[in-house]
């Protein structure tokens, strides 16, 4: 296998893949669909960065985060 | 350390270098070596991802901060589930779609060569100087430990992490990454129990939460100060107060870090090779979503060691100084600055003291809990101020050599030897043994990650692409490991350099320089479409310009660098773009 070769002024030179190409997909996502998963994970962002904000003001005598 | 700590990192850790590489020496082709033959499972690519990014500077520094800044600097980790879910949607398919080893071999394809050569160029200035940062916060256990001297440390750790990541590649990378971070979950876990047991019995663990955020040390989210202004400060002005040079707080943590993270997990090949060596594009986004779900607690919980050693030490006794050097330098002080040095010992008695008994006050609730908040808070304060005062009258000399050179003298702090010196004076001997191993383990596995992809970068963006295209899959792969090992070496060699400091925060102001206008380069491959390789260009030498403009002439925290580099980036871009756009 060659890596790509060609002058380095021509920008629309069309390179080799310097490696094989990757497997397909045939796991199914999480949850059932990957926008529910993304949903999932800031929701839960959100509500950790939510829970560490009422400890930040719980816990501190006379402070508002 | 006795034989028995000895024997258990001994064992832990060389049966996980064994383990790894074994799995993956004797790679044959490019693809092999710097990208496992895209065979690695997503469990272990998320691990891996997650090993090389919580380095031993995470677990010494970030105990250290927690210790002295409380949960402050967790806000710097907000951001990190949303720019993953940013580089699944996006930036992931861009990396499957090609079949490409780095980062910046999809530039050229997209661009040009030169925008491939100069993304990958600052990638390897940037990593460079973090990967010889990450190697010395480890040395300074291990200098605790053996006696030996920093310099024989650092090249110890160098060393090694070279020789088994040119036996072993990427591959050997990855599988050593999953197993060290088994170590370092029950390392973490290990100390947070010790400690928790410890504080139940001094003060209960209601009263240590209680004790903690009277000491200001719960301080996991600051989203308004009163005494922001929101005008930024120029170099020479007092920056005191301004929003804009608050290190860590909720916005620069949500926004800064934010650009920061999509730069680092999506276009630094550090990371970018864990995408790369997946089975597939799912399993890709798999791993990328196991660290969105993890970094923060994870974080959280090293902070939080941190915060429980302050009330552990609060309520027994608190050394004056923690780095070994400090004290042989007070023990050779004379003149005034040995009466300093007394006169700060005596004052930090006296507060601790008063903090020892006001923290028991605190601990107990009630009436008389809330009038010992004041009180408490005073004596902390005083007794910080006066470790404080010690350290600077030992460095009389520097700070009046300094002074006449007209410069700022900064003295040295000493976090990072709170967490080591508690493993040495305080764990089990057999518990100490893994806890170093897990620390040692977070160094090589950060240092590995980093070694595999300056060597991806030089061989594949450079090497085969200008000074040798034909050469054979064979004779490049020699030279990758030669490469590497010269890599390693010449790292290694720079960390020596690096004095002590604030590891952490080096680190990251490091990459904040270079991270934000990389990122905007491939924003600009990815939402403008009619951006060519001359637009690219301009668009990273602008944005680097304009970070280097900003770090001359204003005060801003370094997180912000990474939204300035790639905003500036983009709109450079997308300008060039609108005036000359890219023939198809």
């Amino acid at each position: 296998m060659t890596a790509g070769v060609g002058s380095c002024h021509d920008a629309r030179l069309v390179i080799p893949p310097s490696a094989t190409p990757p497997a397909g997909d045939s796991e199914r996502p999480p949850l059932g669909s990957w926008a529910r998963t993304y949903a999932l994970v800031c929701a839960c962002a959100m509500l950790v960065i939510a829970l560490l904000w009422w400890l930040s003001i719980a816990f501190e005598p006379g402070r508002t985060a | 350390m006795n034989w028995v700590a000895w024997a258990v990192f001994a064992v832990v850790t060389l049966y996980t270098i064994w383990d790894g590489v074994r799995r993956t020496a004797g790679a044959k082709t490019m693809d092999a070596f710097f990208a496992a033959g895209r065979s690695i499972p997503w469990w272990a690519a998320g691990l891996s991802v997650m090993a090389t990014q919580l380095s031993a500077i995470t677990l010494i520094g970030g105990v250290g901060m927690g210790y002295e800044n409380g949960l402050e600097w967790v806000q710097f980790y907000f951001a990190l589930p949303f720019a993953m879910v940013v580089l699944c949607v996006w930036f992931v398919p861009m990396y499957r779609k090609s079949p490409v080893l780095t980062a910046y071999e999809f530039l050229e394809r997209r661009f040009s060569p030169s925008t491939r050569a100069l993304t990958s160029l600052a990638f390897l200035l940037s990593r460079c100087l973090a990967f010889s940062v990450v190697l010395y916060a480890p040395a300074v256990v291990f200098s605790a430990m053996t006696g030996l001297d920093i310099t024989v440390t650092v090249w110890v750790t160098g060393l090694l992490t070279t020789a088994y990541t040119v036996v072993g590649g990427v591959g050997g990378v990855v599988w050593t990454d999953v197993k060290q971070m088994v170590i370092i979950v029950l390392g973490i876990a290990a100390c947070l129990c010790t400690l928790l047991v410890d504080v139940a019995g001094e003060l209960g663990l209601s009263g240590a939460l209680r004790a903690l955020g009277a000491a200001g040390k719960l301080n996991a989210v600051e989203a308004h100060d009163a005494v922001w202004t929101y005008a930024p400060a120029f170099v020479g002005e007092s920056a005191k107060g301004s929003f804009w040079a608050d290190k860590y707080n909720l916005w620069n943590g949500l926004f800064g870090t934010f650009f920061l993270f999509l730069s680092y997990f999506g276009c630094d090949q550090s990371q970018v090779q864990s995408i790369l060596t997946s089975k597939s594009q799912d399993a890709s986004r798999r791993a990328l979503l196991l660290s969105a779900f993890t970094k923060v607690p994870l974080q959280l919980i090293v902070l939080l060691l941190g915060c429980l050693l302050f009330v552990h030490r609060a309520a027994g006794e608190e050394p004056l100084l923690y780095d070994p050097a400090h004290e042989a330098r007070a023990e050779a002080l004379q003149g005034p600055a040995r009466v300093r040095f007394e006169a700060a010992r005596q004052e930090h008695t006296v507060a601790s003291a008063e903090r020892k008994e006001r923290m028991a006050d605190v601990a107990a609730g009630g009436q008389q809990g809330e009038n010992a908040v004041g009180p408490y808070r005073a004596a902390t304060q005083r007794a910080a101020a006066a470790r404080k005062a010690a350290r600077d009258a030992l460095f009389d000399d520097e700070r009046a050599v300094a002074s006449l050179r007209g410069e700022e003298f900064k003295t040295p702090g000493d976090s990072n030897y709170v967490f080591p010196r508690y493993l040495f004076a305080e764990m089990p001997k057999l518990l100490l043994g893994l806890l170093v191993a897990a620390i040692f383990a977070a160094a090589i596995s950060s240092a590995a990650g980093a070694l595999s992809s300056l060597t991806a970068a030089t061989m594949v963006d450079f090497y085969r692409r200008w000074l040798a295209p034909t050469a054979s899959e064979q004779s490049s792969l020699r030279m990758s490991k030669v490469v590497m090992a010269c890599w390693g070496v010449a790292a290694t060699a720079a960390a020596v350099q690096f004095g002590d400091g604030p590891l952490l925060e080096k680190v990251n102001e490091v990459g904040s320089f270079f991270y934000g206008s990389i990122l905007g380069v491939f924003v600009l491959a990815l939402a403008v479409p009619r951006a060519g390789g001359r637009a690219a260009t301009a668009g990273l030498l602008t944005g680097l310009s304009a970070i280097a403009l900003v770090h001359a002439t204003m005060q801003f925290a370094f997180l912000w660098y990474n939204l300035i580099g790639c905003v500036v980036c983009v709109a450079t871009g997308a300008l060039i773009a609108i005036v000359a756009p890219r023939r198809v």
